[in-house]
């Protein structure tokens, strides 16, 4: 009973951090929390057997997705939690470091059409639950340099006189990092504070401006295994002038943004702002009338982008989903309740 | 003495599944067919072993029990067998391309057995290992229209307008499922010419409270515009990404995409075809015209209008299968994996 109180205490700590928060956090930070809830989990919670574990790890990592279902981070840390622990027992069983198995033409066709079935092998407990902390750990330090290794990329796909457009790049630590990294001549930032270190414009100018730049570089809050990405509000339309004067598009994530679900309509996932951001409550009487919508998130379909770089690699829209298969396991998003 | 058993025709015994029970899936016909006869070839076997402990055997009698046994007793021997009825299937006039993939799918899985069991003397035992497997096959199988319609449920939500193409058992299901779970959506199906397949469809649609409306093959252009999703069958898919699918699905395609609407397109993963056309005249006859018209009019085929069309990847947004939602780019990775 001892581990229950333990859980859910836990539990109560993470719902409370949700809570404080008044301004959202940076993708990244949250992607950091979130491991640590599940590294607590791994440590505390009591199991037997990995797939007791990944029970636990799941029924939690799914209640909290479910009270927070706008951020996608949530799910996406659980789903390369639970690829550890099963690569740590996969390892354990196997007994050596080898990640793929003999007969693996067998269990790929097996794997293919068939969950296999939960791993109920008695395996040392202890072991698993250190070796599966050190992959946390191992994970969590990818994210710390995640922005790092973006911005070393920068140098493959800019040049010094490049003309860049971004999108609010004071908003964005990915960017901000990629951009103190590699000094381009020009930086223009659409609808950004006047603090920015670039050329601030107004999204009216977006067309005018694309006719000067060379190079698109825009930051994404997730991306979806068809090469479509859901990025900050006005963001489309600069990918859409981009298309139009045949500008490359170069989109920068970490991998926790990498979201094994498809999206077919935004409207069931975007999350509203304050609508007093777009009408001051001062106007409210006089537009009674009037319904006022502040989405954050656009859609952005995968063939307005020619890029999507992440902190192992750049890869154009048609192969993300490779990058899926890397970091999450197929059992885990196969059939996903949304 | 009981005589040996007929030989199991497996064309006839696929025609008869598919007679029985319309709604059957024909792939699924196919490889039960095929197990049938993986299956008839053991009880010969078990004929074989009884006869051979009776003491009082002629010669002609020996001579029949041991071309049985010559017959399948080795592995070599059952897969000839198998692959002849393969064959023998192809010449039905129904959907060849889901027949070829579906056996050869069905004929990988089930020799995929481990190297210690093949070399298992006892031949006996390997094809019961077979036979299990094949068993375990299908019942996966039987499911696979149902996953894809639970994958399929997101896409949908109320008040949108579906078009779809002539009559595709997987999108019926689909459709019904959704309908089931409560959306309201109305579905535009084409006439589907030479036979009018898109009028049993709306029959379909029309029976379970769905709104439907029939529409001419050459009313798509006119509707597409007030249409928010296209959805198609497949009658295969290619390593390319692209289908197989009855003629006019790539007409449809081109026109959806020229008014940016989403194509989705539901198959089962038995229908996947390690074939890679690059164009129409690419994509192999036998897939294009029934077995019969190609029996009949070998040299004159350019007066045949085919039955079905090639749509290319890049027309098509989703596909939806029972192993997942993929691009059509991923669709290739994926048949590799299941063909090596």
């Amino acid at each position: 009973m001892a581990d229950q109180v333990a859980v859910s205490r836990l539990r109560d700590r993470v719902n409370l951090y949700f809570h404080k928060t008044a301004v959202r956090e940076s993708s990244s930070k949250l992607a950091l929390r979130m491991l640590s809830f599940f590294e607590d989990l791994v440590r505390y919670a009591h199991y037997e057997t990995a797939e007791q574990l990944i029970a636990i790890l799941r029924a939690e990592g799914e209640l909290l997705y479910a009270a927070h279902s706008n951020e996608f981070i949530i799910r996406n840390m659980l789903l390369v939690v639970l690829r550890g622990v099963r690569d740590e027992c996969l390892t354990q069983t196997s007994g050596s470091d080898d990640t793929l198995p003999q007969a693996d033409s067998l269990n790929h066709f097996q794997r293919l059409w068939f969950l296999p079935a939960p791993n109920q092998v008695q395996i040392n407990s202890a072991q698993l639950r250190s070796g599966v902390l050190d992959f946390i750990k191992e994970m969590k330090e990818e994210i710390n340099v995640s922005a790092e290794m973006i911005s070393n990329q920068a140098g493959h796909q800019l040049v010094k006189t490049d003309t860049v457009m971004t999108y609010k790049l004071s908003q964005s630590g990915t960017l901000k990092k990629f951009f103190s990294l590699f000094r381009a001549k020009t930086i223009y930032s659409v609808d950004d504070d006047p603090s920015a270190p670039a050329n601030v414009i107004s999204s009216v100018e977006i067309l005018s401006t694309m006719k000067l730049t060379t190079r698109v570089v825009l930051s994404a809050a997730a991306i979806l295994p068809d090469g479509s990405v859901v990025a900050p509000a006005g963001t489309l339309n600069v990918c859409l002038a981009a298309k139009r004067h045949s500008v490359p598009v170069v989109f920068c994530a970490g991998y926790y943004k990498l979201t094994p679900m498809f999206i077919p309509h935004l409207d069931e996932f975007n999350v509203q702002g304050r609508p007093t951001d777009v009408l001051p409550a001062s106007e409210a009487l006089k537009f009674s009338n009037v319904s006022v919508a502040n989405p954050l998130f656009d859609l952005i379909p995968a063939h307005l982008i020619t890029l999507v770089l992440t902190q192992s690699s750049a890869k154009t829209p048609l192969h993300v989903y490779r990058l899926i298969s890397d970091y999450y396991h197929l059992e885990d998003f196969r059939q996903l309740d949304r | 003495m009981t005589d040996p058993k007929p030989e199991i025709s497996a064309l006839k015994m696929f025609e008869s599944l598919l007679d029985k029970d319309p709604e059957k899936s024909m792939g699924l016909a196919a490889i039960e067919a095929l197990l049938e006869v993986l299956k008839t070839s053991t009880e010969n076997i078990s004929l074989k072993l009884n006869s051979t402990n009776s003491s009082s055997l002629s010669e002609n009698l020996q001579d029949k029990v041991t071309s049985l046994t010559d017959k399948t007793s080795t592995v070599q021997g059952l897969t000839k067998d198998l692959s002849n009825a393969v064959d023998e299937m192809m010449r039905t006039d129904r959907s060849s391309a889901t027949v070829q993939s579906a056996c050869e799918l069905f004929l990988r899985f089930s020799s995929l057995i481990s190297q210690e069991k093949l070399i298992d003397a006892n031949f006996e035992a390997v094809k019961c290992e077979y036979v299990k497997r094949g068993n375990v096959f299908i019942k996966r199988i039987e499911k696979s229209r149902s996953i894809i319609a639970k994958c399929f449920r997101p896409f949908i939500r109320s008040n949108l307008k579906v078009l779809t193409h002539s009559y595709s058992k997987v999108v019926l299901e689909s459709l019904l499922e959704s309908k089931a779970h409560g959306c309201v959506f109305h579905v535009f199906v084409t006439e589907s010419q030479p036979d009018n397949s898109g009028r049993r469809m709306a029959e379909k649609l029309r029976q379970s409270g769905i709104q439907t409306t029939l529409i001419l093959d050459s009313a798509v252009g006119y509707i597409m515009e007030s249409i928010d999703i296209v959805v198609f069958g497949a009658e295969g898919v290619m390593e390319t990404g692209g289908i197989i699918n009855k003629i006019g699905t790539l007409g449809i395609a081109i026109c959806a995409k020229a008014m940016n609407k989403p194509v989705y397109v539901m198959a089962e993963s038995i229908k996947f075809i390690k074939e890679y056309p690059l164009n129409q005249s690419d994509t192999p006859n036998k897939f294009k015209y029934r077995y019969s018209t190609l029996e009949s009019k070998k040299d004159a085929l350019d007066d045949e209008h085919p039955l079905t069309d090639y749509t290319p990847p890049q027309y098509l947004n989703l596909l939806i299968t029972d192993l997942g939602i993929f691009t059509p780019a991923a669709v290739g990775d994926e048949l590799i994996k299941l063909y090596t």
